[in-house]
């Protein structure tokens, strides 16, 4: 990866326009669930920003440090785990195990990289790929702290309480809105700041040449160590609050292979080592795959009429469609490897500069 | 011991199939260097291939490899000119997302087609296994000396009469042996007494009377081991009758009547055995020749009443309904002719013993789909090999892998190499699919699970080796196995996971690194 550090996107050069934009999209969505209290669109909502910090999360490892980790569900279900357990098993509230869950990660984290951060390109890869799966089969074989493969299912959660006074009680899916909606938010300030600190430039250092960046004096494996820790921090939180608005997890679901994965190309689809790129992964993805998992899709190939729904084909199609929402991750994929590989951020940034060119 | 060579076996044999995964991986690495997350995806398709061709054509899953082949061939080869061509040389993570991807197109169109369920191909011998290495290896003490005793016993049926006394004499101090190891084994004391009441028979007056009161004496202690056992009842009741027949007076009569009760209690677990019920006759025929009188007269109607109920059996055994008259007329013979019937019957009839069989896992057993897909392995193995080393194809294939641009200059169309390349790893992968598909359930999203085998079995073996990656299969088959019987089956897959990761620390070049195939 020969491109030259984009001033663009490297101090995030702000236009009043874009400020303008940013603040009314800011005001719009924290008014959201007072205009729309629909439970369905707030949870595609919900899920967005989900995706959005675990886009992003990877993005400060993946797409800042160079480091293709496909095995961030390590973080991702050990935060969910922990915060899960603690809840279960000691009746800690959430806002408290998920900073315990962020503890263990980091621990987990400094022995993963310590493990990984020898090896480099495809063995690195393969390295975090493998622990994660160690990890997943440990909690399935650890039954009697995870509860196996059955998995560990909240029906109540306590209420959030500041001193005495009961700030939210968890019965609706709005405080989930703002609490995935602040999350958000920190991530992308924290992948903002870090992009624009010394340590962001020794990251992207690494990224474009190890070996110069280690001419240079910088400390491999210290720094790859700590984007692992932020990504795996942000990870982390991602996992406990998935885990407390699903209210029930299990290893394949919050630990298998198909999370670290889904990881990766929220940030791929978007474009990654960019601000936006997660955000614009998360905003492709969820509601696709959502389209297709609620069988939306397959209702609208029913009203333009070319199956129609009692048909062989239209039947099969409203059956199977919904199991299949993965196959949509596995097109775009494809898609966006071959015809866009610097994502749909990086795609359409090109065709600008082509139209700016063919003006000019 | 047994144990461990049990899983050494089953692991080699496993091990076969993951070679076949591995080497198609590591030859599309050699010469592409391109990760293949796609391999366990491909593997899958072969899967469902077998189970359509078993299903639709009834052909068998390890015939069907001869359509496998090229099908997952072409697959491979369009793959690879559509995809995999426009990342050669882009950044390795490009290459890996887009495998990744291509993974999750194939593995989610099947769910598609095929939805989640878990489908099963069930051969005849899908489940059948055999025993190898029996005589060396046994499991314990007990059993070894059983089974020296079973087949001694064995012997001395089928030995002169010379050596039959011999023989049997050896085998009754092999099962006494054996019950020193272990006393509570009705099986070995069933086959004491059977053997000592055999050797009875060869004798006569003192000698054979205190071997039959021996043998009773197992039989008694054999009896309440045993819960309900048809033979030990039987072999015990015709051991009664052969010393009721050395005997005279009293004594017999009350031997007689222990045999009886022995009788009764063996008609009791199985009603209709014809051997029980002619030796039973038979014994009520011989009590009666020596009495007189009434008390004749009644053994020899119950003796006959014994040996109609046989000849029953053995009719509806037969589905010989004319026997039905036969029976009708039973009641009204008289006792001349009853004993006419009797001494035609049983004149030269010698009670056979019932042995208890060898019930005991001696050897080690081996699972028949396994270990044919083992042999179709390493000739399919052995043709590799042949074909990289001495065809021009290989030996082109293996110059691409060396030296891309050496082979370029030299005039070899790399760009074909690379399409057979990987035609040929997705047509191993596709094998393997075929070869385990009797023995596994077919998903899906079984895929994953073999993508990440192979990667261990390639990296363990140094990537782009194909003799590293045979190496590698076993090793991986085998670490399983014994982690599996050894630690437990839930953590034997991250035994291998640990194993790859020590490899990757330690000696990343894997154990073939330096020889590139």
């Amino acid at each position: 990866m020969k491109r030259l550090l984009d001033p663009e996107t490297t101090t995030g050069g702000a236009s009043p326009a874009g400020v303008l934009i940013a603040i009314t999209l800011l005001v719009f969505l924290f008014l959201f669930p007072r205009m729309v209290s629909d439970p369905y669109t707030l949870h595609i909502m919900i899920l967005l920003f989900l995706s959005t910090i675990m886009g992003q999360s990877w993005n400060i490892l993946g797409g800042y440090t160079g480091q293709y980790s496909v095995g961030h569900a390590a973080y991702f279900g050990t935060g969910a785990y922990v915060t899960m357990m603690l809840m279960q098993y000691r009746q800690v509230p959430p806002w408290y195990g998920m900073w315990a869950g962020m503890a263990v990660v980091v621990a987990v984290a400094l022995i993963i990289g310590s493990i990984c951060f020898r090896l480099r390109g495809p063995y690195f890869v393969l390295a975090s790929i493998a622990v994660a799966e160690i990890i997943r089969l440990s909690a399935i074989n650890l039954k009697e702290i995870t509860n196996g493969a059955e998995g560990i299912l909240i029906t109540e959660i306590p209420p959030f309480k500041l001193g005495e006074t009961v700030i939210t009680d968890f019965l609706t899916k709005v405080p989930f809105y703002y609490i995935g909606l602040v999350l958000a938010l920190l991530t992308i300030v924290i992948t903002w700041l870090v992009q624009r600190s010394k340590l962001g430039y020794y990251f992207q250092a690494i990224r474009e040449d190890q070996d110069a960046a280690h001419s240079l004096g910088i400390n491999l494996t210290f720094y790859k160590n700590i984007a692992l820790i932020i990504s795996a921090m942000l990870t982390s939180l991602a996992g406990s609050f998935y885990a407390v608005y699903v209210g029930f997890i299990d290893p394949p679901t919050v630990l298998g292979l198909d999370i670290s994965v889904e990881i990766v190309l929220i940030c791929i689809i978007g474009g990654i080592g960019t601000i936006y790129g997660p955000v614009i992964g998360a905003l492709v993805l969820v509601p696709l795959s959502e389209a297709l998992r609620s069988n939306l899709i397959a209702s609208a190939i029913f009203k333009t009429g070319i199956v129609s729904e009692e048909s062989g084909i239209g039947n099969f199609l409203k059956e199977n469609l919904a199991h299949a929402h993965t196959l949509i991750y596995g097109i775009l994929v494809v898609v966006v490897i071959l015809f866009m590989p610097d994502g749909v951020l990086g795609f359409f940034k090109a065709l600008t500069a082509k139209k700016h060119k063919e003006a000019a | 011991m047994t144990i461990f060579l049990q899983s050494l076996i089953s692991g080699i044999l496993i091990g076969g199939v993951y070679a076949l995964i591995g080497i198609g991986l590591t030859i599309i690495y050699g010469i592409m260097r391109v990760i293949n997350f796609a391999h366990g995806d491909l593997l899958m398709i072969g899967m469902y291939l077998t189970y359509e061709l078993f299903t639709l054509l009834k052909i068998d899953p390890f015939v069907s490899i001869i359509i496998t082949i090229p099908l997952m061939f072409l697959l491979g080869w369009v793959l690879q000119k559509v995809f995999i061509n426009r990342v050669i040389g882009a950044l390795p993570q490009n290459q890996i997302l887009l495998t990744i991807g291509l993974g999750l197109i194939l593995s989610n169109t099947m769910m598609l087609i095929y939805t989640s369920d878990y489908k099963i191909l069930t051969t005849p011998y899908s489940s059948s296994s055999f025993k190898v290495l029996r005589s060396i290896v046994n499991p314990d003490k007990y059993e070894n000396f059983y089974d020296k005793g079973n087949t001694l016993y064995d012997k001395a049926l089928a030995a002169g009469s010379g050596e039959k006394a011999a023989l049997l004499e050896k085998a009754g101090s092999k099962y006494a042996e054996a019950l020193t190891v272990k006393p509570d084994q009705f099986r070995g004391l069933n086959n004491w007494g059977v053997s000592l009441a055999t050797l009875a028979r060869l004798r006569s007056g003192n000698t054979a009377n205190l071997l039959y009161r021996q043998a009773d004496e197992k039989f008694s202690q054999a009896a309440p081991l045993g819960d309900d056992d048809f033979e030990i009842a039987y072999n015990w009741g015709t051991a009664l009758a052969g010393q009721a027949a050395t005997n005279t007076g009293p004594e017999a009569d009350a031997l007689f009547a222990k045999a009886y009760e022995k009788f009764k209690a063996a008609e009791e677990i199985r009603p209709d055995s014809v051997d029980l019920l002619n030796i039973w006759s038979a014994t009520l025929c011989g009590q009666a020749r020596l009495k007189t009188g009434a008390a004749a007269d009644k053994l020899y109607n119950d003796a006959y009443e014994k040996y109609t109920a046989a000849r029953q059996v053995q009719a509806a055994d037969n589905n010989d309904s004319d026997s039905d008259g036969g029976t009708a007329t039973a009641s009204r013979r008289s006792i001349a002719e009853i004993k006419t019937t009797l001494s035609q019957a049983y004149g030269n009839y010698s009670p056979q013993f019932r042995m208890k069989p060898d019930k005991r896992d001696a050897g080690i057993s081996v699972s028949t789909p396994l270990a044919i897909s083992f042999i179709i392995t390493m000739a399919l193995t052995i043709l590799l090999y042949w074909f990289l080393l001495k065809t021009d194809t290989g030996q082109a294939i293996r110059a691409t892998a060396q030296d891309r641009e050496a082979a370029q200059l030299m005039g070899i169309n790399v760009k074909r190499m690379e399409s057979i390349a990987f035609g040929l790893g997705s047509a191993l992968a596709g094998t393997a699919g075929a070869l385990i598909s009797p023995t596994y359930y077919i998903f899906p999203q079984i895929g994953s699970t073999f993508t990440l085998k192979a990667f261990i079995i390639t990296v363990l073996g140094g990537m782009g080796s194909v003799v590293g990656a045979t190496l590698g299969g076993i090793i991986i088959g085998v670490a399983e196995s014994m982690s599996a019987v050894y630690i437990s089956s839930g953590w034997k897959d991250v035994v291998v996971f640990v194993l790859f990761l020590l490899v990757l620390l330690f000696k990343p070049s894997g154990l073939m690194g330096k020889s590139r195939m």
